[in-house]
């Protein structure tokens, strides 16, 4: 590692430090800001106000602003999130350590799908520019890039478990199975290897055929217009036209030397979409009844959690951090030019 | 460099500014009662310049403000409501008129809007605006507030229709406004909104749960209606202590008819629940009190169960999971799972609003003064781990119900004043008044052992296993992904499990469960499959759907203490 190499990480890990805590203060002050509280967004008129400030007392929401920011900020630090406010008030550890791993093991696969699938595709159609394929290509991304997610979910699941039954419907396993299964890292396919535990890898496996291909082909058409674009151009740049001149091999041209040349702007794009998929997969999460960060997230606002929701911000937060530069130090893996 | 430092600046202002607006309605809330909203100035009419009850007036109030309220207003609403056209156009016919505040399936019940006010009464609505002096030119006009997500997407259109209906009396003009839940019910609680839609589910199988808490002049404040009549109250008081069955009934009566009369809120309709079950399966019993009791479902001959053996059945529910602690549970699925795992001291037949004695081993002996109710206790009752239960057990449930200040403790505390146990097998309950329908609440969940394993001192929402008295005990629980409950082997009640293990597979979406109930990976789709699957699925060979009446009731509040100055 060069020292400027070093000074890079190091300053870039440093300014990840004002960019949480401005985030999670955003976040502590407009979830206050807006209007309805935990208490009454989750029993609404059943209780008494008196009855109701009871319960704001024992979850210590009576104290003063400042005193649950800096209480807040002070156990974010020790990395402790404390516990939710609604749905059992269970430790926010626990409930990000069950819906973190089942996030990633949906967004990973489909992060590799779309990647995949994408880049060849929007490399084929750039080789193949202006020829019925090409058209092709990009009709097909254009019709898979407005599809509602959850349609695509939907008819998904009616075609290939309701009418063709081969793939499992919705969740993470199969229900006898997991009745059975004990997780140690809640990511259910690591942990089915872990316990050698062959079934339960296979239902995993199977669970997540459709829901990562759903994700995945949603955000293929980004990946596919962005590489054709970039290869149309990189195609046309002098130093293919020298290879060509030279006698390079014409697939090993496009596929290496221009393709490669392309992944700049095509790893941001990934670095961004990984960040968004984190909280993202929404829908996707909610048609195939997937326990991830997104639906958590969601309902945890409309129950008003502050805590929970400042948790997983300032989790999200790191991760985004995180994930931005590792981007940053492989565009100089990809591209030699690139120099920290 | 010099840009850095302007982005910076710019940064800390931004925060700075946030941390400002953050601060500043917590300012205003201690030092001023808050403000109804604005209303809009556009219509011509008699603009009332709405502020709060709790705002007292001030001296330079020219006229002192007067509820916007007054019961001919109330019924002029009421009469121009047509439940039956809100029913067909959105509903298809899939929901039921609401009459009155209690459901038709309950005891006691009555129809008095229905005998007052007829299916509509247009003209009798016309005449009582004419006579407060309303005009074409100048109609009544009022704000109806409802909350476009939380009772789902048909809410927007019932809206509508009451609007439409409201306003072809010619006399009156409604605007329509919306608020998310959250934000309305802070709103509501507040005093803010004049008129507006609320859903109710109830929390015992008596009329008393449908009527004081929008009717008493004790309990109305909490549920936005802010109602207060010395006639009703000493009816609801009489007819909530009267043990008489005849007497009861009489009283109920006279009270519908002044509640349709003084019109406190007005019921809208009552929303179904749709159950559907895959072939063969059989003991599917939901009567009045909405408990589903799994222990009596089974798998005919022609079953094909999910799980390919009839030891275990899966029931697919949308619902979460909010706590399993009898002291701290406040939801209905918390409270299937609490009544499945456990036996209360009271309990109803499966299928039916028959009370019957649960944990007790008769129906408890009444004191004179009907203050204080005794449960003799069976001797036979076991934990599923198999400690026996005396009553120490409802003694450490009442003082855990107390401490630990969870969700549920309100609905105890605000009829119970104290429980003691002579002996082991003997409970007393001394209530705060006479209240006849204390049986009825006994049958709540809250009115179950506690599990010997369960703490004194802390709320276990999410306990591994659930040790209860009941047919099943939970033996494992993943938060969202499934529960598992097994029958309990020390389990001495009535209708012991039919099926060994039944098995909560918890979705995200009623879609999906839909699908799954199609194709067969659950056998039943319980809360909350909505009518558009229903309806779909009613087409699947196979597949029976069965419509549920649940007590789940809409209903228009009108806030009394929302206050005009100066209009009509």
């Amino acid at each position: 590692m060069s020292a400027s190499l070093r000074n890079f990480l190091i300053t870039r890990i440093l300014l990840t430090i004002p960019m949480v805590l401005i985030l999670i203060t955003m976040v502590f002050i407009i979830m206050r800001v807006l209007p309805g509280d935990p208490i009454r967004s989750q029993l609404g008129p059943k209780i008494s106000e008196a009855q109701a400030n009871e319960l704001r007392e024992r979850l210590g929401l009576n104290r003063p602003l400042y005193q649950q920011y800096f209480d807040f900020l002070w156990k974010m630090i020790r990395l402790d999130f404390g516990t939710a406010l609604t749905q059992g008030e269970r430790p926010i550890k626990d409930e990000l350590g069950e819906r973190l791993p089942a996030t990633l093991e949906l967004t990973i696969p489909s992060m590799l799908f779309t990647a995949t699938f994408g880049i060849l595709l929007g490399a084929f159609a750039a080789k193949n520019r202006k020829k019925p394929i090409d058209f092709a290509i990009r009709l097909f991304s254009i019709v898979i890039y407005s599809i509602p997610i959850f349609f695509m979910g939907l008819i998904f699941q009616i075609i290939f478990s309701v009418r063709l039954p081969i793939l499992p419907l919705a969740g993470r396993m199969n229900t006898l199975l997991l009745t059975s299964f004990k997780p140690i890292t809640n990511f259910y396919v690591i942990d089915s290897i872990l316990t050698g535990n062959w079934p339960a890898l296979g239902s995993a496996l199977a669970h997540l055929v459709m829901p990562s291909v759903t994700l995945g082909l949603a955000l293929t058409g980004v990946y596919i217009r962005l590489t054709r674009i970039n290869m149309i151009e990189m195609l046309q740049s002098d130093f293919i036209t020298a290879g060509r001149a030279r006698g390079l091999p014409e697939p090993r041209l496009v596929y290496r030397h221009a393709l490669r040349n392309t992944f700049i702007p095509i790893m941001t794009l990934i670095g961004l979409e990984f960040a968004i998929l984190l909280a993202g997969a929404v829908l996707t999460e909610t048609t195939f009844s997937w326990p991830g960060m997104g639906r958590y997230l969601v309902e945890r606002i409309q129950l008003r959690d502050y805590t929970a929701v400042q948790a997983t911000i300032g989790v999200f937060a790191l991760f985004v951090g995180l994930i931005t530069l590792v981007m940053d130090v492989l565009y100089a893996f990809i591209d030699p030019r690139i120099r920290y | 460099m010099k840009s850095r430092f302007v982005y910076a600046v710019f940064a800390s202002l931004l925060v700075l500014a946030f941390a400002l607006t953050a601060c500043q309605p917590a300012q205003q809330a201690t030092t001023q009662a808050p403000q109804a909203p604005v209303e809009p100035t556009a219509t011509t009419a008699p603009q009332p310049t709405a502020t709060v009850a709790e705002a007292t007036p001030t001296e330079a109030a020219t006229e002192a403000p007067k509820p916007l309220w007054n019961k001919e207003l109330k019924q002029a609403i009421a009469a121009a409501i047509d439940r039956e056209v809100i029913v067909d156009r959105v509903f298809e016919g899939r929901n039921t008129p609401a009459y009155h505040m209690v459901p038709a399936d309950y005891p006691f019940a009555t129809e008095p809007f229905l005998d007052k006010y007829g299916q509509r009464d247009l003209e009798l609505s016309k005449k009582l605006l004419t006579d407060l002096g309303y005009t074409p030119d100048k109609p009544f006009t009022f704000d109806l507030w409802y909350p476009p997500e939380h009772y789902g997407t048909t809410t927007a259109d019932v809206m509508q229709i009451i609007k439409e209906q409201l306003e072809e009396t010619g006399l009156m003009k409604v605007n329509l406004k919306s608020q998310n839940w959250a934000e309305y019910v802070d709103s509501f609680v507040a005093g803010k909104l004049p008129v507006f839609i609320l859903g109710w589910f109830p929390d015992f199988v008596d009329p008393e749960t449908w009527l004081s808490p929008f009717a008493s002049c004790e309990q109305s404040p909490g549920n936005g209606v802010n109602y207060c009549n010395p006639e009703m109250d000493k009816l609801l008081l009489e007819a909530a202590s009267t043990t008489d069955h005849d007497k009861r009934a009489e009283l109920y009566k006279q009270i519908g008819e002044l509640y349709a009369e003084e019109v406190p809120t007005i019921p809208l309709f009552w929303e179904p629940e749709f159950i559907i079950n895959r072939p063969g399966v059989e003991g599917i019993k939901i009567g009045a009190p909405f408990e589903f009791n799994y222990n009596i479902l089974s798998f005919g001959p022609d079953a094909k169960p999910a799980s390919g053996s009839t030891d275990t059945i899966i029931i697919g529910s949308t619902d979460e999971v909010n706590s399993l602690d009898a002291a701290d549970a406040y939801a209905t699925h918390d409270w299937e799972i609490i009544k499945n795992t456990g036996i209360t001291l009271m309990s109803y037949v499966p299928g039916t609003a028959d009370l019957v004695p649960g944990a007790a081993a008769e129906p408890p002996t009444i004191s004179e003064d009907g203050k204080t109710y005794t449960f003799k206790l069976r001797s036979d009752l076991k934990f599923a781990d198999g400690t026996p239960v005396t009553s120490k057990d409802y003694l450490r449930a009442w003082e855990r119900l107390n401490k630990l200040d969870g969700q549920v403790k309100g609905l105890i505390t605000g009829y119970v004043a104290n429980v003691t146990a002579p002996d082991d097998l003997t409970v007393v309950y001394e209530l705060k008044a006479p209240f006849a329908f204390f049986p009825a609440l006994a049958a709540t969940a809250p009115f179950n052992p506690v599990p010997p394993d369960f703490p004194d001192d802390k709320i276990v929402q999410f306990p591994e296993t659930l040790n209860g008295i009941g047919p099943y005990r939970m033996v494992s629980h993943k938060v969202g992904e499934q529960m598992v409950l097994e029958a309990n082997p020390y389990y001495t009640g009535a209708d012991k499990p039919k099926i060994k293990t039944v098995i909560i597979k918890y979705f995200a979406d009623p879609t999906t469960m839909a699908n799954a109930v199609e194709n067969g990976t659950i056998d039943i789709a319980w809360r909350t499959v909505g009518p558009v699957e229903a309806v779909r699925l009613q087409s699947v060979q196979g597949l029976t759907v069965t419509t549920i009446n649940a007590p789940a009731l809409r209903y228009l509040v009108f806030n009394h203490t929302y206050m005009v100055g100066g209009g009509q």
